[in-house]
């Protein structure tokens, strides 16, 4: 069964990196360039790459709207955002969302990051860099890659 | 003594400012850069040693804008230096897998030496290694292809010292610079270590409490 994912970001190019990043992987990918549309589109897909600064509102914004929605609320949600601060990600996390992954990411890591939060709990191994980054809120240090990832949620049957 | 507090380069909200802004374009030349590298065995040697060019770039600018964000996240209070037992000589032998690459691109050997390091400091062992790292990297970034930095750990009353030096390194009246020496300078502050900056081959000394 192909896994469908919703890509939110308001710049064109970031938006076709991450179509073209997720489709090499085998995922099917919808794009949204606002909040707005991914409101509307996020029913749709089995899990959501969301940039934090959109046009029209906040992706934290997006983030908070989507997890009270019964049918997204548990929708597998990473933040992919130039935003990078301690501070930045603890806002992001504290709105719901899964994992957060800062800009500049690799598409390896991005992919893994997304195949973890599909996973569900019984993917613990590949938690142990970002639980160790979580912990020391150094993640990458050095490597130029920030990831953390907030909890388990139930594995999706796709 | 350089303390990193005295210099404020840019205030936080710039700093993070700064950082945000750069992080998408800079994502995007990595990311499209990464997929036309694994694009496999296709490319014609002069087009795969240019991508490498610009993927080592890349990955230069977001090794400075992760250290702005380091920075941003010390001055705000979001990285506490920690209180871990850390054994030097371990966060100092891990240095050469760390730098292998930047090193072996300039053509810098390193040497260290810590035979008679201080048992242990306190504070958080990621942050000490990424300072000592930056500091190590200053030091290679003005050191002749060739050349060898050293890094000598020893035990001193009541503290841990860790010289980086380079005989091959050029003059330089600025002392140490740069966004990564800014960095190790805030960590290493934030430890309660010192830091003397001498001139060329004069290298670096980081004294630490001994903990």
């Amino acid at each position: 069964v192909t896994i469908t994912v919703l890509a939110v970001d308001d710049t064109a190019d970031s938006r076709d990196l991450l179509r073209t990043i997720l489709g090499r992987a085998g995922f099917a990918v919808l794009t949204a360039a606002t909040g707005r549309e991914a409101l509307a589109m996020a029913g749709e897909a089995d899990a959501v790459l969301l940039d934090v600064s959109l046009p029209d509102m906040s992706g934290i914004e997006v983030c908070r709207l989507l997890r009270e929605r019964p049918t997204t609320a548990e929708t597998p949600l990473l933040l992919v955002s130039g935003y990078a601060t301690v501070g930045d990600v603890r806002i992001g996390l504290d709105a719901g969302a899964d994992g957060y992954l800062a800009k500049p990411y690799s598409a390896a890591q991005l992919v893994a990051q997304l195949r973890h939060l599909l996973a569900g709990p019984g993917a613990a191994a590949a938690t142990t860099a970002t639980a160790a980054a979580t912990a020391s809120g150094l993640a990458g240090f050095g490597g130029a890659f920030r990831a953390w990832t907030r909890r388990h949620r139930p594995a999706r049957s796709a | 003594v350089t303390r990193a507090t005295e210099h404020p380069v840019l205030d936080d909200d710039l700093l993070a400012a700064l950082s945000h802004e750069l992080r998408t374009p800079v994502a995007n030349i990595m990311g499209y850069a990464e997929l036309l590298t694994t694009d496999g065995p296709d490319l014609d040697p002069d087009t795969r040693r240019m991508l490498q060019a610009i993927r080592r770039n890349a990955d230069r600018q977001a090794h400075v804008l992760e250290n702005l964000t380091v920075l941003a996240d010390i001055r705000c209070g979001w990285l506490p230096p920690g209180t871990d037992r850390v054994d030097l000589a371990e966060v100092l032998a891990a240095l050469p897998g760390q730098l292998g690459e930047a090193l072996a691109h300039w053509d810098v050997g390193l040497e260290i030496d810590t035979a008679h390091a201080a048992p242990g400091v306190r504070g958080d062992a990621a942050q000490l290694r990424h300072a000592l790292a930056e500091l190590v990297l200053a030091m290679a970034g003005r050191t002749e292809a060739g050349g060898v930095v050293s890094v000598v750990a020893e035990a001193r009353p009541g503290s841990a010292l860790v010289t980086i030096a380079s005989p091959s390194s050029g003059p330089d009246s600025r002392g140490l610079h740069g966004v990564g020496v800014a960095v190790a300078l805030a960590v290493l502050d934030g430890h309660g270590g010192r830091v003397t900056v001498g001139r060329g081959g004069a290298g670096v000394q980081v004294e630490l409490p001994a903990g």
